[in-house]
């Protein structure tokens, strides 16, 4: 294939996604040190940012492969991947604009997935590659960081009650600017891997790349400097959700939940196990609301977003399956186009919403319930966390 | 006749229990160690230690850091060797 007008289009989708990958995930390494104050709001993000673009640049030992062992990738072709992205990226921004923690990788996959099915039917799908590599460490990722974060939580109360607040709370404090910059510098390494992947495979299949070329500079740069920037602006709304909707953290909590989020993903990516690291920083944090003495945690909530976990692959899916048969209608070339500008009108349409009840820098530490919190609106306004 | 290669488990078990049991040992002694450093330096502080009780904290708090940062040499490790 030698279309380089639609190459242009997957290399900027592509960016687009990694910049919607920065922002929703900031909250996984950020949100507890923002809660905590362990550092202001916006110098927390900008050292996270800063850590992406470090973590982009330390590892290349990517595969130039999408969802390997989850699809046919013999069947792949460029709108499938297009779709693929088009649909995580409708997913990310819609699930932003709720403030719900989800997975940008599944969501990745569940685009690609769906966009699959659309173009070589559901045979092209490799169902015990979702089961095995998806959904078993989806369960897995948030029960271990949530039993393990519980006990953590509760021997640091109980090896630290006889220390003084300020030394206890300036200790834990530095523990968790640690762990935020480990964790930063390992998404970084992580998901700008993704799309570097992503933009590789395409420069490839048009025949810019030979097989097994090694991943450009400039591909690096790009995608380093897009999830950077993507950190940089800061997922307000979910390191609302995290930093204050599940749980009220004190310092012990947030280090104990940082902590418990670093080595499991770091043991995670050790044996080959690749596990969410929004799913594990979720946990974590339940985790460290159920290790203290009132136990005091917003499982509602909890409950919610869980739920958004499971729809996650289904509606990316049937997004990217959208996306996909868009293409199709209108012929490849100007197939995307249309559906790139459809993707643009969404996103503008979903920042303006946001812009009603706006969480920035300032007020991302408000009490819970003093904004919308937009998919709390059916329940009373102010939700106390309740004793288990 | 050849014999057949074992079958690939849906689920790998074995991955995810060697997680957990690397995760539960890392994190809590990361965790309690810190503590224990912490706890140590608030010892130190105290107007009413000897002398004696802040060379022992200063000698806990040195080792601890340093088994710390080893943990965290080797999460770095494990990043950029990924």
């Amino acid at each position: 294939m030698h279309n380089t007008f639609v190459l242009v289009f997957v290399v900027l989708i592509a960016v687009g996604f990694d910049f919607t990958n920065g922002f929703h995930d900031t909250a996984n390494a950020v949100a507890p040190t923002v809660a905590t104050g362990a550092l202001k709001p916006r110098t927390a993000v900008i050292l996270s940012s800063t850590l992406n673009l470090v973590g982009a640049f330390l590892s290349l030992k990517v595969a130039a492969t999408v969802a390997s062992g989850i699809v046919s990738q013999g069947d792949i072709i460029m709108p499938v991947v297009i779709g693929g992205l088009i649909g995580a990226i409708a997913w990310n921004v819609t699930t932003w604009y709720f403030g719900i923690p989800s997975s940008s990788s599944h969501a990745l996959i569940g685009g690609i997935v769906g966009a699959m099915i659309a173009h070589a039917g559901s045979s092209a799908v490799l169902w015990s590659g979702i089961v095995g590599k998806v959904l078993a460490p989806s369960i897995a990722a948030p029960i271990f960081a949530l039993v393990i974060a519980a006990i953590a939580t509760s021997l640091a109360r109980r090896l630290t009650n006889k220390t003084d607040n300020g030394t206890k709370s300036t200790g834990m404090r530095i523990g968790q600017i640690g762990s935020t910059s480990l964790l930063s510098i390992a998404h970084g390494t992580n998901d700008a891997q993704k799309t570097m992947g992503v933009v590789t495979l395409a420069l490839i299949a048009n025949g810019t790349l030979a097989q097994n070329s090694a991943t450009p500079k400039w591909v690096v740069l790009t995608c380093g400097l897009a999830i950077a920037a993507g950190t940089m602006i800061g997922g307000w709304r979910i390191i609302r959700t995290m930093g204050q909707g599940f749980t009220k953290l004190s310092p012990t909590q947030g280090f104990t939940a940082q902590i418990t989020s670093s080595v499991v993903i770091l043991s995670s990516s050790h044996f080959g196990m690749p596990l969410s690291t929004t799913y594990v920083a979720t946990g974590s944090i339940l985790g460290a609301g159920v290790g203290t003495r009132k136990r005091t945690v917003r499982w509602r909530l909890a409950g919610r977003v869980a739920t958004a976990w499971l729809i996650t692959l289904p509606a990316a899916g049937v997004c990217g399956a959208l996306a996909y048969y868009g293409q199709r209608a209108f012929g490849v070339s100007f197939g995307v186009v249309v559906m790139t500008a459809l993707l643009i009108c969404y996103c503008t349409f979903i920042y303006l919403r946001s812009r009603k009840d706006k969480i920035n820098a300032h007020n991302v530490n408000d009490r819970w319930g003093e904004h919308s919190e937009a998919f709390e609106k059916p329940l009373v306004k102010v939700e106390e966390p309740v004793k288990v | 006749m050849t014999p057949s290669a074992p079958a690939t488990p849906l689920i790998e078990w074995h991955a995810l229990l060697q997680v957990l049991y690397t995760s539960v040992a890392l994190g809590l002694g990361v965790v309690v160690l810190f503590s224990m450093g912490v706890y140590s330096l608030s010892l130190f502080r105290r107007p009413e230690s000897t002398v004696a009780m802040r060379g022992l904290s200063m000698t806990g708090m040195g080792i601890i850091s340093l088994v710390i940062a080893a943990t965290a040499v080797w999460g770095f490790l494990v990043i950029i060797n990924k």
